[in-house]
């Protein structure tokens, strides 16, 4: 959050004399993510936005977001032109907006000529003046060069900020400082005396130093276009209709990609579709990462969902179709797993009787503390002793909500609603995107796709009020933070992974 | 989809906090999960000028793939009333399909949101409740974006 402050923005350039580039910033962001295109992918409705996002749009709604007509991620197609506007846009902004506030600041100096208060403003402009002294003068030197290498240096500024910035500014930034360039070309610079004896040693600094930055940028240039190379161009992954997938294929197939399939067949489903939107837009992208990476990010992504699900109770409770998938979907420690191929065996996914139609929260996802601890024990009963149930005041004292009750994910209730259902007509879409849309009133019961769970009981129809199946009395009432009734195994320790649902 | 929202949500404060049309606010966006918002109906004898409403927005991780959960607020001081409208409960659920799972798209945003409530019910010649409101309230526990709204009115 923290971050708000140098994150680049369109508004930016408003109080400048270069007002009008914040509407052209704008129009270079993709509507979703409000970002600048990434892999700016095209639609067959003519609008465009990155492929990470439309790819996870569609997989989620199936419509183009901006006119709702129905779509397909396979009928995207790449906008290059679009995007190479987005790069050399990117690599000439921190001139023109260095330009512009400089600007703003001479007329504020006019305007006080008494005090001379460049200071603070400058650093900020200096720094920005190296990066971008940097872009424009690799680029200059490349302009007879291809355009794509333009695009190459400006997606490393954006992916690998860090360390290797720090370190870059040293070869560039100093031209007249009274030393010598390495005459063998490493481009280091040293006093006269130091020459001699770096000569000897320069080949091997070299590809040490190589070794250690390959990853950087030299001179603004990317070293690093390294899965393509390595092999034939990536296939895209198909999505899968996963209403005809047993659960059992299902795993396979994910195995087959080379994702985990351990899990519930919905957290699966989960997992493949974020894979694949991942994949693919991967595929699309000009700097294609390596499957490790990639697969780090699914992580990363699930866990973090998972988190913040976690510690938003309101929200969690009110969701319990997702509840299943977003608790799951974190514990495994998936971490310790190069390959992640293998199936992780932990509470979860323990075909316990219970967590066959609850799913346990997860008490852990939001205490990462709290994990190391539970391993001792894990290992402790493994080793044979007896171990207490891990629950600590913490969890107990997370459980005060009176409604949140674990919802059953009412299959058998939503069956027997079902045989009783009369859908509703829907009203007309109306597909005109900021029109005010249409009213109405709670309707029963269409059942869409998973939603049934949070459908009105049965008894009474026809009227908008009643409560859902999972708060019914009759509900099963399971404290939140439930232990799990086996002892949780450690992933080493080996074992299927269950099957829950 | 996870992650997204924070980074969009700061981008869009960053756009609040700076100009918002006529008649909405930006009250409070402590964190990246709730804000509230005023509005001003203008132009409707049913909702006096000087009368502001409390919307709430919730985001889940998946905004803006999923729809934020918008509804009024009730609040004493300062006094917020939820608006007089056939299309929202007085517990403040407003019924609209752009906040509904099949209208909402990701192109969306806070501020069109706002407009399009606001113009909702700038539009609005009844001041009635929709059918059904007292029961509705008695016995809805589940959140608006679990209920299954039947939108049969295109005239609005």
């Amino acid at each position: 959050m923290n971050s708000a402050q140098d994150v680049p923005d369109s508004t930016d350039w408003l109080h400048t004399p270069l007002k009008e580039f914040a509407q052209l910033e704008t129009a270079l962001h993709c509507q979703i993510c409000k970002e600048f295109y990434d892999t700016p992918m095209i639609t067959s409705c003519s609008h465009t936005f990155c492929s990470r996002c439309i790819r996870t749009s569609l997989s989620a709604d199936g419509r183009c977001p901006a006119c709702r007509t129905a779509d397909q991620a396979s009928k995207l197609r790449k906008n290059s032109a679009l995007q190479e506007v987005v790069a050399t846009f990117m690599s000439a902004r921190p001139a023109a907006i260095c330009v512009a506030r400089r600007e703003v600041e001479q007329a504020t100096q006019k305007a006080r000529p008494g005090k001379r208060k460049r200071a603070v403003l400058d650093l900020d402009d200096l720094e920005q003046a190296q990066g971008e002294g940097r872009t424009t003068r690799s680029k200059s030197r490349r302009t007879a060069a291809s355009e794509t290498s333009t695009v190459d240096a400006i997606e490393v500024e954006d992916s690998d900020e860090g360390a290797d910035e720090t370190y870059e500014p040293e070869i560039e930034r100093v031209p007249d400082d009274g030393l010598l360039e390495c005459p063998l070309g490493c481009g280091k610079r040293m006093k006269i005396e130091q020459v001699e004896p770096h000569l000897d040693r320069c080949e091997d600094e070299k590809q040490s130093e190589k070794r250690e930055k390959h990853p950087a940028q030299v001179n603004g240039y990317l070293p690093k276009v390294t899965s393509r190379q390595n092999g034939p161009p990536r296939e895209r992954l198909a999505e899968l209709n996963y209403s005809l997938l047993k659960e059992l294929p299902m795993r396979k197939k994910l195995e087959e990609i080379g994702i985990p399939g351990w899990g519930s067949k919905q957290l699966m489903i989960k997992r493949h579709t974020e894979w694949v939107n991942l994949w693919n837009a991967d595929c699309d992208s000009d700097h294609p990462r390596s499957k490790r990476e990639l697969l780090q990010d699914l992580e990363t992504r699930l866990i973090a969902d998972a988190r913040r699900k976690k510690s938003n109770p309101a929200m969690v409770s009110s969701s319990p179709k997702d509840q299943p998938i977003e608790e799951t979907a974190a514990l495994p420690p998936m971490n310790s797993h190069e390959d992640s191929n293998h199936p992780v065996d932990d509470d979860t996914s323990n075909p316990t009787p219970q967590s066959a139609t609850d799913t346990q929260p997860a008490p852990y996802a939001e205490r990462p503390e709290a994990l190391p601890s539970i391993r001792e024990k894990v290992e402790a009963a493994n080793a044979g002793k007896q171990i207490e149930p891990v629950m600590n005041q913490g969890f107990i004292s997370q459980q005060p909500q009176p409604d949140i009750t674990i919802t059953i994910p009412a299959a058998a209730a939503s069956g027997a609603l079902n045989d009783q259902e009369v859908p509703v007509p829907q009203g007309s879409e109306n597909p005109a995107l900021l029109s005010q849309g249409h009213f109405g009133h709670p309707k029963q019961d269409k059942v869409v796709g998973n939603r049934d769970e949070h459908s009105p009981s049965g008894g009474r129809r026809g009227t908008p009020c009643e409560l859902p199946a999972h708060l019914h009395g009759d509900s099963r009432k399971m404290p939140m933070f439930a232990v799990p009734s086996r002892p949780v195994s450690d992933s080493e320790t080996g074992g299927g992974g269950g099957a829950v649902q | 989809m996870a992650g997204m929202s924070g980074k969009r949500l700061q981008k869009e404060l960053a756009k609040i906090q700076g100009v918002l049309p006529p008649g909405i606010s930006l009250v409070s966006a402590e964190d990246l999960r709730e804000w509230q918002m005023d509005l001003i109906v203008p132009d409707n004898p049913i909702y006096p000028p000087d009368e502001k409403y409390r919307l709430r927005f919730h985001f889940s991780t998946n905004y803006p793939i999923e729809a934020p959960e918008v509804v009024f607020m009730l609040l004493s001081t300062p006094e917020r009333k939820i608006p007089m409208h056939p299309h929202i409960y007085s517990n403040g659920i407003i019924c609209l399909d752009l906040l509904d799972k099949q209208g909402w798209s990701p192109v969306h945003n806070v501020e069109s949101v706002c407009i399009s409530i606001q113009s909702m019910l700038a539009s609005n010649t009844k001041a009635e409740r929709p059918p059904g409101d007292a029961e509705f309230v008695r016995s809805n526990r589940s959140r608006p974006r679990d209920i299954n709204f039947l939108y049969h009115d295109p005239t609005v």
